[in-house]
């Protein structure tokens, strides 16, 4: 026979349906014999709507909201973890297991990130078309012929960028202008100001010019007039030297210019004849002899001209042949290197 | 053949050394800037691009046992100067707005394509709706399989941060798949053409 404690301990089972036969048979003699258990019965059963949302969900929900927050999050971490190949311990997997029992999304999330981690490291390497690595290596060989390359020495790349910068500079149209507005800047900042390291050098300088080379030597000392002397006695040399160049230049000029009228002069005497002759046909309106004084005049004009270049015309002649001459000499004179070779 | 050998002999001029190097790596660098541009022409060029500049800093590389971070490192920031490049210049021609709705993008050619699997194009997709330094995440870690320590080197935050955002990244990529996958339950592998 079953007493009240056994019976109260098999309750909720036997409101539920879900004893054995031979417990429930117990049960029920004890429930017809004990008017407290019967009473117990009734309530229970009365409040099992209340009673059976044991399994709700919705209430673990709201439970685990009001103490510890969702669980996914952990649950998340820990999908991450055997993610990342980390074994989890019993324990976690366990309760991962159970967790995800009652949590879909976090049975699809895991299936999801399994997924991912099949497919991401395939996804490490695209196989490009066939033609990929000739391109490369053709590339890479372009890079090496520019290296082959003679390399002008860092100095004279430096200069020549310079000189490049420099030329671009200067060739602005400005660029006088700011050359001269540094100029005077540089020159103020020398001279001009109480403070400049070349203060007195202005009126020193305008003294000595003013003063010709004694004051030179009155201010410099007797070095200063060894140095006059000197340039002097040079500014001399210099001065009968280049007398000498001009005086004699000329003097050839004029040379040639009496030999060039000598030769000349026939021709010169027929040309003013002709041009009288000109003349005369003019007044007497003879156009025929108009035309043979002009056709004569231009014959005239041609000798004259001929006569006067005579000598540079040979000259240019003789050139004109040596040149050639040595055009056709050069191929000997290589072949002869070459077989020396 | 091992990577400092290899490296040693490219280093020296030899052509058949930089053609296996080439070969060996053309497919994860080609990735790698595919994943930057998602588009087929521009990857290749870039990639080509990527080479000439690794070959140019060859012996720079100091580390031949990380060397695929290394050359991952030069190809990131080749994409990276790509991009700005594309930014920074303006479009060639203005396109009238009337005329912008008769446009037809023809899209790659499955042959020309290199991107032709299902499952793939799902993730590409998927990466281009997350933020820049999640998806740079995803491929540095989850794609190439790099350390945490050479991601937090490459993108210059610590080795804590590269690894919360590891997790925040594949959480969201998981998220954006599903989103862009619909609400499959037990047949998603077989719509992604998992095997």
């Amino acid at each position: 026979m079953m007493n009240c404690r056994e019976w109260e301990r098999l309750l909720d089972d036997f409101v539920d349906g879900l004893l054995s036969a031979e417990d429930r048979r117990g049960a029920e003699e004890h429930l017809a014999e004990c008017a407290d258990c019967a009473e117990l019965y009734e309530v229970v059963k009365r409040n099992r709507a209340v009673l059976s949302i044991r399994d709700d969900d919705e209430l673990t929900d709201r439970i685990l909201k009001e103490t510890c927050g969702s669980p996914c999050e952990r649950a998340h971490e820990l999908l991450l973890q055997r993610l990342d190949d980390t074994e989890l311990n019993a324990v976690d997997s366990d309760l991962l297991a159970k967790h995800m029992g009652h949590c879909s999304p976090c049975t699809v999330l895991a299936a999801d990130l399994a997924w991912l981690g099949e497919t991401l490291p395939v996804m490490a390497e695209i196989e490009p078309d066939a033609a990929f690595t000739a391109d490369v290596l053709r590339a890479t060989a372009e890079i090496d012929e520019k290296m082959r390359e003679p390399q002008v020495p860092l100095f004279d790349s430096i200069l020549e960028n310079l000189k490049a910068r420099w030329q671009k500079l200067y060739l602005r149209p400005r660029f006088s202008l700011e050359a001269a507005y540094v100029s005077l800047i540089v020159l103020v900042l020398l001279c001009g100001t109480p403070i400049s390291p070349l203060r007195n050098a202005p009126p020193r300088a305008l003294a000595l010019v003013q003063g010709g080379p004694d004051a030179l030597i009155a201010t410099l000392g007797p070095d200063a007039a060894v140095v006059v002397d000197t340039a002097k006695r040079r500014a001399r040399v210099v001065w009968s030297y280049s007398g000498q160049i001009v005086v004699g230049s000329f003097n050839s000029l004029s040379e040639d210019i009496g030999v060039r009228r000598q030769r000349v002069a026939p021709a010169w005497q027929d040309l003013q004849e002709h041009t009288d002759d000109l003349g005369s046909a003019i007044a007497e309106l003879d156009v025929p002899g108009m035309s043979i004084s002009l056709g004569e005049m231009g014959r005239d004009l041609k000798s004259v001209w001929h006569e006067w270049n005579e000598e540079d015309e040979i000259e240019q002649l003789e050139q004109d042949k040596l040149n050639e001459d040595g055009r056709t000499a050069m191929p000997a004179g290589s072949r002869s290197d070459d077989e020396k070779d | 053949m091992e990577t400092t050998l290899l490296l040693e002999r490219c280093r020296a001029g030899d052509q058949l050394a930089w053609e296996h190097m080439v070969r060996q790596y053309q497919s994860r660098i080609c990735a790698v800037a595919y994943t930057y541009v998602n588009n087929t022409d521009e990857a290749r060029d870039l990639a080509q691009e990527i080479f000439v500049r690794i070959y140019r800093s060859l012996d720079k590389c100091r580390d031949p046992e990380r060397f695929l971070a290394w050359i991952i490192k030069i190809a990131r920031n080749a994409c990276l100067d790509h991009l700005r490049r594309l930014k920074s210049r303006p479009p060639r021609h203005d396109i009238p707005a009337d005329g912008m709705y008769n446009l037809v993008d023809p899209g790659p050619t499955p042959e020309d394509d290199w991107v032709t699997d299902s499952r793939r194009r799902l993730v590409y997709t998927a990466m281009r709706s997350m933020s820049k330094i999640n998806c740079e995440i995803i491929l540095l870690k989850d794609m190439q399989g790099l350390q945490l320590e050479e991601i937090a080197d490459m993108l210059g935050i610590p080795v804590g941060t590269v690894k919360s955002r590891s997790n925040r990244a594949r959480l969201e990529l998981a998220h954006a798949v599903r989103a862009l996958d619909g609400p499959s339950g037990d047949d998603s592998g077989e719509r992604r053409g998992i095997a």
